[in-house]
């Protein structure tokens, strides 16, 4: 095949998941410039290693290599956001819910429930104050709607063990609820 | 099942990820436990609210001429766009060997957990879905009335399609299309969801099409395959498989 045919062929397959390639990387570094290095550089990868791809289905091959490249950024240039230590938080409330393991009767306070008028601005802010291993799987399963068997199999890559990726997913939503929740008006917001 | 079990599968559930048997105990449950229910229903909403409101970012103009053009020059053996530190380059390269190691092993892995369509009814589904998308031809009555879709319908097709719509859920009716598939014409509903196009083709089911719903991939599409109420249905699309998965399951519902 003729380098021509490669490049062409690669754009074909490849090309179409710009904009979620895109979105995984604003959402990882937080930036759009950064954004636009990593996805650049992430597209060059992908086309080194596009000879060792045989399959029909680019986007979560792609999304792995924008997730690993975002990785490698951060690590070299903002090293502090890649530390992690927060497994080891208090545990959230829906595990002890679990482990009490009573039906509790109690209505609903309304108050609790989440609010349908949520601000997408408060939204946006929540997300991104998640710590980079909570954030992470959060998009990749909420935007970019990848099962779980992908999101599998981008973490195996990773060396990350599915049952920490789930509880990272649980725990990301359960402390963004929690955000969402507990101060329903405008608040100060970090990150972002 | 009892609660703690309830509370350990919220998540798949919500996310469409448990067996049938699982998710029907799950249900069974519901009725008699509003905290459950209640656990289900927050997650639930707040997955919603994620899919509808978090921004998604689309890649800002220009992006797509810079990979492009970073393709080429990258593939021409010319200068290569680094990483913006230099600091730590050889760190970076044998990382990206490794990487690039264990990618080339799961690459071909990945080939083996799709199915690549061979049957040729399928290959015909996904052709007419990406003409409707490429050709113009999305829909040849463009109306999200399901009053005026399924009239339309009448006279050139030998059965009468059912047509729902779901606004409310997130998958709105975009119109109706005549197209052929299985050596006969069917009928093509078209349904929008967030920024994606989904195609559903149906037709009276014959004794070809077994009972059991089936879901594939190809090309970048989910397909999900089901009969219902004596129809068979083909439903494809772009979106993730999960948010098509409760859009079949919308279809099956009664209603």
């Amino acid at each position: 095949m003729g380098n021509g045919d490669r490049i062409r062929r690669f754009e074909q397959l490849v090309l179409p998941h710009l904009d979620a390639a895109y979105n995984l990387a604003r959402w990882i570094t937080r930036n759009d410039h950064d954004a636009d290095d990593v996805v650049n550089e992430s597209f060059v990868r992908a086309l080194r290693y596009f000879d060792g791809f045989h399959g029909t289905e680019a986007r979560a091959w792609q999304l792995t290599i924008v997730r690993n490249t975002s990785y490698t950024w951060l690590k070299t240039n903002r090293p502090a956001e890649v530390v992690h230590g927060h497994e080891g938080d208090a545990p959230d409330i829906g595990t002890q819910d679990a482990r009490n393991a009573a039906c509790d009767a109690r209505e609903n306070d309304p108050e609790t429930r989440l609010l349908q008028a949520a601000d997408a601005d408060l939204l946006n802010q929540a997300i991104a104050a998640l710590p980079l291993e909570f954030r992470e799987v959060l998009i990749l399963r909420e935007l970019q709607e990848l099962s779980y068997k992908e999101i599998a199999e981008i973490a195996e890559i990773a060396g990350i063990p599915m049952g920490t990726v789930m509880s990272r997913l649980a725990r990301g939503r359960s402390q963004l609820q929690r955000r969402l929740t507990r101060h329903p008006g405008k608040e100060h917001a970090d990150g972002m | 099942m009892e609660c703690e079990q309830v509370r350990a599968r919220v998540h798949a559930y919500v996310d469409g990820e448990l067996d049938v048997l699982a998710a029907q105990e799950i249900e069974a449950h519901l009725p008699g436990c509003p905290a459950c229910a209640r656990a289900i229903r927050d997650q639930s909403d707040l997955s919603a609210l994620i899919r509808d409101r978090a921004e998604y970012f689309a890649a800002p103009p220009g992006l797509t001429e810079r990979v492009r053009a970073g393709l080429a020059s990258a593939d021409a053996g010319g200068p290569r766009r680094t990483l913006r530190s230099r600091t730590r380059r050889e760190w970076l390269a044998v990382g990206l060997a490794l990487a690039a190691t264990v990618l080339l092993t799961w690459a071909v892995t990945y080939m083996d957990l799709r199915r690549v369509p061979e049957q040729t009814l399928e290959r015909e589904v996904i052709a007419s879905h990406v003409r409707s998308l490429l050709a113009q031809h999305l829909t040849d009555v463009a109306s999200s009335d399901r009053h005026t879709v399924k009239p339309w319908f009448e006279g050139k097709l030998d059965f009468s399609p059912p047509v729902r719509d779901f606004p409310a859920q997130g998958f709105p009716l975009v119109g109706g299309r005549l197209d052929y598939l299985d050596r006969r014409a069917v009928a093509a509903l078209v349904y929008r969801h967030r920024k994606h196009l989904i195609n559903v083709f149906l037709w009276p089911a014959t004794a070809n099409h077994g009972n059991t719903p089936q879901r594939l991939t190809g090309r970048g599409f989910h397909i999900i395959q089901f009969t219902h109420d004596g129809m068979a249905y083909w439903v494809i699309s772009d979106v993730g498989m999960p948010s098509l998965a409760r859009f079949a399951a919308l279809l099956q519902s009664r209603g």
